[in-house]
């Protein structure tokens, strides 16, 4: 059974030298080309394509933008000239890079890694940077999260809720541990069993009763509350 | 790079210089203690005192600024000089206040004996002073030549520094990798296109290179370098790109500064893709006016702010700062809106 794709570029040679590597894989059929987002997401809707190849760097837009307009029902590969961006994922398999010119040989070991099961793959995951997009799947639609942009992550229930600096949340099935295991430590501190806040955004501190801590996040009218066993932890790292 | 600064790890010179002048009044009075009968003590302690305080002030007042003054501008053997005259004739005054001192202090003083040692208390003292000179001018020296070092280091790294930001800056990834995704693709579909666009970029290339060395460059050369530049993205874009040239003949034979023009023909093709309507149209002019030069890169699109990258600012910032250095006053740059264009302008008058 062969793989439907569409590949999103705008510039036509781009196009056409993905096509003419892809035409190497008989796993692979091309099912449309589409030059701009909006095209894409016509292409998507009409033949719902299982893999989509998309371009960041779109001539006035940015391909980040196709997958908050639709519901992503496919599997994704960046294709890009200059890895700035730096987006990373939860899971490993939910986005691939492929760095133009292509290597065929890179573009041979993307497919097979797109339809392998998430479980052959060792689960160190690296850690993300300050600087790092974060690529996350809510629900049908996907966001992309610059990691600086976090304010604090709240647990909610075996999930969490993450609050950016423009008034953005978001809840994710990932849980606050997974959360800190993957954050830079040197911005993201665990304060309580419930909360992780950005170093960056803190306004002041107040001791509070009992050894624990107040802490106001700019914007937020709210302290938040540095449990006495983190705010050990937290003096022994920092200090 | 935080400056490495040596003085701050030297105590102050009044520091040393007045530990060391304690230390040899203690040295002095001590070692006289064991052939002193006890009642001499209180007046050794005067005497020694008043000559360790002599001692102090003439290299304070008098050879420190000696030294300061010629310390850079002798030659050794001078200097030698110079230190032994200051040490026989600042020895001398030494001899001669301690005189006066033991004369005013002292009833039972003998002027005749006293003259007889005065050769050879002067000679101590000589000694004493140009132990104190050789101490004072191998500091001084030392701090000089570590003083010099760290400059150098610092003269190093600001240059490899900026070499780095312009080299970074010139070779622009994005550009680079995608003209060689166009040739790849081109090989197939127009093998003569796919060999021209090698041509191309190896010259923009070579062109990006040698402006790490040459400072300046004819216009044409520079003109050259972004009509490489601009055939390789016309092959990218197509016909959602149109360029014009209007050179003046007169204007080639202009010195510029090496990769000049290449960041506003960037710009104007980042931001003219993104506020003009298509196709975006560029237009490169160079004309001159009694000996003034006058460079326009323009296109279609719209001057905004929203879409203002660091990179572009930084790019930007690069060309203000290269002709104001070049060119100080006479060296002019303006990006503005000007009807259906925004023109990047650069005068460099006469």
């Amino acid at each position: 059974m062969k793989l439907t794709a569409i590949v999103v570029d705008d510039e036509r040679l781009a196009r056409k030298e993905l096509r003419s590597l892809l035409s190497e894989f008989d796993e692979i059929s091309i099912v449309g080309e589409a030059e701009n987002l909006i095209e894409a997401i016509e292409l998507i809707k009409t033949k719902k394509p299982e893999i989509v190849f998309l371009d960041i760097q779109l001539q006035n837009e940015n391909g980040f933008d196709l997958l908050e307009k639709v519901d992503k029902t496919f599997k994704l590969i960046f294709v890009t000239a200059f890895d700035e961006f730096a987006i990373r994922a939860f899971e490993i398999n939910a986005l691939d890079y492929l760095l133009k010119p292509v290597n065929p040989e890179r573009l041979t070991k993307t497919l097979e890694r797109l339809f392998e099961s998430e479980e052959k793959h060792e689960s160190s995951l690296r850690k993300f940077e300050y600087e790092d997009r974060l690529f996350l799947e809510l629900g049908g639609r996907s966001k992309f999260l610059k990691i600086n942009h976090i304010k604090h992550i709240s647990a909610d229930g075996d999930y969490t809720q993450i609050f950016t600096k423009d008034g953005g949340k978001y809840l994710i099935t990932k849980s606050l541990k997974e959360w800190e295991e993957r954050l830079p430590e040197k911005y993201f501190v665990r304060i309580h069993r419930s909360t992780i806040i950005n170093f960056e955004f803190i306004e002041k501190v107040e001791s509070s009763f009992n050894r624990s801590f107040r802490v106001f996040l700019s914007g937020i009218n709210e302290p938040f509350t540095i449990s006495r066993r983190y705010s050990v932890a937290i003096k022994e790292k920092y200090n | 790079m935080k400056s490495l600064d040596f003085r701050d790890k030297l105590p102050s010179f009044w520091t040393i210089q007045l530990v060391g002048w304690i230390v040899y009044f203690a040295v002095i009075y001590i070692t006289f203690l064991s052939i002193a009968a006890p009642e001499m003590f209180l007046n050794l302690l005067y005497l020694k005192g008043f000559r360790a305080l002599t001692g102090f002030f003439l290299t304070s007042i008098f050879l420190r600024p000696i030294y300061r003054y010629f310390g850079n501008q002798l030659s050794i053997f001078k200097l030698v000089i110079l230190v032994l005259v200051c040490a026989v004739v600042l020895g001398s005054a030494w001899t001669a206040l301690e005189a006066a001192y033991n004369y005013v202090s002292n009833s039972g003083f003998n002027r005749n004996n006293y003259l007889a040692r005065s050769p050879r208390i002067t000679l101590d003292y000589a000694m004493t002073l140009t132990a104190w000179s050789a101490t004072y001018l191998g500091i001084k020296n030392w701090l000089a030549w570590q003083k010099e070092r760290e400059n150098v280091l610092q003269a190093n790294f600001l240059a490899d520094k900026a070499q780095l930001e312009v080299l970074r800056y010139q070779l622009n990834p994005h550009f680079l990798f995608n003209a060689l995704n166009s040739i790849r693709a081109s090989v197939d579909e127009d093998k003569n296109r796919a060999k021209q666009m090698i041509t191309q970029l190896s010259e923009f290339l070579r062109h990006t290179l040698a402006s790490a060395e040459k400072k300046e460059i004819l216009l044409f050369e520079e003109i050259d370098a972004v009509k490489n530049y601009l055939a390789i993205e016309k092959i990218r874009f197509e016909d959602k790109l149109e360029i014009e040239y209007d050179i003046d003949e007169k204007a080639n034979e202009f010195l510029v500064p090496c990769l000049l023009l290449n960041p506003l023909v960037e710009n104007a093709i980042k931001h003219g893709l993104l506020t003009s309507p298509k196709p975006l149209r560029i237009k490169i002019s160079a004309k001159t006016i009694e000996e003034s030069l006058f460079l326009e890169v323009a296109n279609t699109g719209t001057l905004d702010n929203i879409h203002d990258s660091n990179g572009t600012k930084i790019g930007l910032k690069n060309v203000r700062e290269r002709l104001e250095k070049l060119y100080g006053e006479k060296g002019v740059f303006e990006l503005k809106q000007d009807g259906d264009f925004v023109k990047a302008r650069i005068e460099i008058l006469k």
